[in-house]
């Protein structure tokens, strides 16, 4: 890709951004605009509700599409993903256990033990699950075994969190059940101060490793003799998308289809593989991705906000797969 | 019709017959009526005050029980004859239940204190899970063995209910009478009274409940009698509260996800807040159930509510604020006046609130009432509700 056409483009996204940013902090379920919002609701109502949740889906969108672009790359397979290979099952298990086993072993009686702990508890969820599916893929050279143990690994840890809900006393599965339904919009600017200074650092730390990323999407052996250490590469990628993925899922719940569809939807798109195109339009596409399906969810009901897993599945999908099609099935 | 089955061809009788036995059987099913009897005697019905969901008949010492476990209608779903000494020759589907009944499962802890209030607790062979428990005596013969629990994980354990075989399973429903209960116990004939008490709209018609449970121990002049009470008390603290100048505006519950599920103006929590002297935000939403509302939605309208009730099981503001830092952008967050029900908790956290309060509504009533005008009951001692702090 051309230095030109890649500059236009990422413009482009950044304007979409910017655009559908504005859009999502003017619509919702009050009509801003009203003469029955004062000045004081007015500042409430953007600032401290609609910011929050507007950074959130930038934040979270453009996370989760830059994970799945690394870990489609670490496996040179464009069906891995957070949630194809269960990092985001390993996450939500995790928290499931801070949240309803564990908890009466930090503070008694309080919803979450703090978000501090859930983060830690997700990122440890994700960085295991990440570590046994890197073990599997140094034992075999196949990448179908390696995405099968995955959706096997996502099976079982999803099987172990429905054991945990089942064992779980009423009002605790409530709380995890609120939880794993996906929010965007229960963070604060507060939390957003934590989060995306150390999702920025995972970002950046992604970018210096463009170079080696470049190398390994053809051969492992090739990027060895290029002098890439693919072992200390490898460690690098598994601690930025369990740092990634485990502070998201923390924080908004697991969010399906964006980790595994935006970084497909993304070639398709631009018609390039070189890692800094890509995870720059990543990035872009991830925000406008997690952002168009919160404005969809309010623009279908202008009460409430939709589970956003739900909008993006059922939105996000058929685009992929008319993507797909239109390709001919042909992902670079 | 007899012209025409008499030239039928006898193949066409035969299925003609059978079709015609099939309608009758239908006719005589569990929406039959009471006066499918054989006396021939038309039954007394028991005038219910406030409760909507069950009625009362009572034919010589037969007492009827129906059930109307339909959330959107009210058809009888469920018909009871309790008899206590011959069984009736009635011809309608029913559960003939010989009454008073000895070995009751009881699964929910509101059926369970009903039940002990009428001094019937050793009649409790069984109970959903303890865990939900505050009581003292059910935790006790718990874990004294006395007393089992069917109901461990989110549904009932149904080898071990079949091999209690109690006289009645008392269990709610969801107001689905066909995936309300577990088919197996029905047709292992096991009587299964599926109430839709918590459908109730008032606090005096899910009280009122206590006449249901007492007429299977033929306790029916204690019932109305510990009815009676809890009703006066009630109505007298309604009445004494007059029509205040300035009303304070409740808000209630806190969101789930992203949506907060707001009660509506014909709910339980509404009209009791409404009985309290409070004025409830959507007293006007006349739709039934809740309706689910975005956090910005509620802010637009509560932000400046004066007593804030009901938050879940948290225990203080600090919870409260770790959850979702926006609750303290409410009026009544700022002004310290947030009340859970929650005062009475047992080891696993749960409030004896979803226990007691049902049959206990004027507690809750001087509760809010205390809330909402502390002025007027300065030394109240609350019963259900603390302030968050």
């Amino acid at each position: 890709m051309s230095r030109s056409r890649f500059i236009v483009i990422t413009v482009c996204l950044l304007l979409l951004v910017l655009l559908l940013a504005i859009a999502d902090l003017c619509l919702g379920s009050v009509v801003l605009w009203s003469a029955d919002v004062d000045e004081q609701m007015f500042s409430t109502i953007l600032y401290d509700i609609r910011l929050p949740k507007t950074l959130t889906c930038v934040l979270a969108g453009s996370s989760l599409a830059l994970c799945g672009l690394l870990l489609q790359s670490l496996f040179r397979n464009p069906l891995a993903g957070p949630y194809a290979l269960g990092v985001s099952s390993g996450a939500s298990l995790f928290v499931g256990l801070a949240t309803m086993l564990l908890a009466p072993l930090h503070l008694s009686g309080v919803l979450f033990a703090g978000k501090a702990m859930v983060t830690l508890y997700s990122i440890a969820g994700a960085f295991l699950v990440t570590i046994i599916i890197l073990f599997v893929s140094r034992r075999t050279n196949s990448n179908v075994t390696v995405l099968l143990v995955g959706l096997m690994l996502s099976q079982v840890l999803g099987a172990a969190q429905g054991l945990i809900e089942y064992l779980a006393s009423a009002d605790k599965l409530k709380t995890f059940v609120m939880w794993s339904m996906g929010s965007l919009g229960s963070t604060s600017l507060e939390d957003l101060a934590v989060a995306g200074p150390l999702a920025m650092i995972a970002w950046l730390s992604a970018f210096f490793m463009v170079k080696p990323m470049n190398a390994i999407l053809l051969n492992e052996q090739y990027a060895q003799n290029l002098g890439v250490d693919v072992k200390a590469l490898r460690i690098r990628i598994i601690v930025i998308t369990s740092v990634l993925v485990g502070l998201i899922t923390a924080f908004c719940g697991p969010i399906a289809f964006v980790g595994i569809s935006v970084p497909i939807a993304s070639r398709l798109f631009f018609k390039t593989s070189h890692h800094l195109h890509q995870m720059v339009f990543c990035l872009l596409l991830g925000a406008v991705v997690l952002l168009a399906a919160d404005l969809v969810s309010q623009l279908i009901s202008k009460q409430l906000t939709l589970p956003v897993n739900t909008v993006t599945t059922l939105i996000g999908s058929p685009v992929v797969i008319y993507l797909l099609f239109k390709s001919k099935l042909n992902i670079r | 019709m007899f012209v025409a089955f008499a030239v039928a061809t006898p193949m066409i009788r035969i299925i003609a017959l059978y079709i015609l036995a099939g309608l009758i059987l239908v006719s005589c099913g569990h929406s039959a009526t009471v006066n499918q009897n054989t006396s021939g005697e038309t039954p007394t019905g028991d005038s219910l005050h406030y409760a909507k969901r069950f009625a009362i008949k009572h034919q010589g010492n037969i007492t009827i029980l129906e059930i109307f476990g339909n959330k959107d209608n009210k058809d009888v779903t469920s018909t009871f004859v309790l008899y206590p000494e011959e069984k009736p020759a009635y011809g309608m589907k029913a559960w003939y239940v010989k009454v008073p009944v000895t070995r009751v499962a009881s699964m929910s802890s509101v059926y369970s204190v009903m039940l002990m209030a009428l001094g019937e607790g050793n009649s409790i062979a069984a109970i959903d899970n303890v865990e939900y428990y505050t009581d003292t005596f059910i935790c006790r013969k718990v874990r004294e063995g006395r007393m089992q629990e069917l109901s461990k994980g989110p549904s009932i354990e149904v080898e071990k209910t079949l091999a209690l075989k109690p006289d009645l399973l008392l269990t709610f429903g969801m107001g689905d009478p066909k995936s309300d209960v577990d088919s197996k116990l029905i047709h292992a004939g096991i009587p299964v009274a599926i109430s839709l008490d918590h459908l109730e709209e008032t606090p005096l018609a899910r009280a009122e409940w206590i006449k249901f449970y007492a007429c299977f121990f033929g306790k029916q002049a204690m019932a109305d009698s510990i009815f009676r009470q809890s009703e006066k008390a009630y109505l007298s603290l309604k009445s004494s509260l007059g029509n205040p100048e300035r009303k304070p505006k409740v808000l209630t519950e806190m969101k789930y996800g992203d949506t907060w599920y707001v009660p509506s103006g014909q709910s339980y929590i509404a009209n009791l807040i409404a009985d309290a002297g409070g004025d409830y935000f959507w007293k006007d939403d006349r739709k039934p159930g809740s309706t689910p509302l975005s956090f910005e939605m509620v802010y637009a309208k509560a932000k400046d509510c004066d007593v804030w009730i009901n938050t879940y099981n948290l225990n203080s503001k600090a919870e409260l604020l770790a959850y979702d830092k926006r609750y303290g952008l409410f009026k009544a967050f700022q002004e310290n006046r947030v009340y859970n029900n929650n005062k009475v908790q047992n080891a696993q956290g749960y409030s004896n609130y979803w226990e007691t309060a049902m049959l206990h509504p004027e507690d809750v009533l001087s509760d809010l009432v205390a809330i909402f005008y502390p002025e007027k009951m300065p030394s109240h001692r609350f019963s259900y509700y603390k302030k968050l702090e």
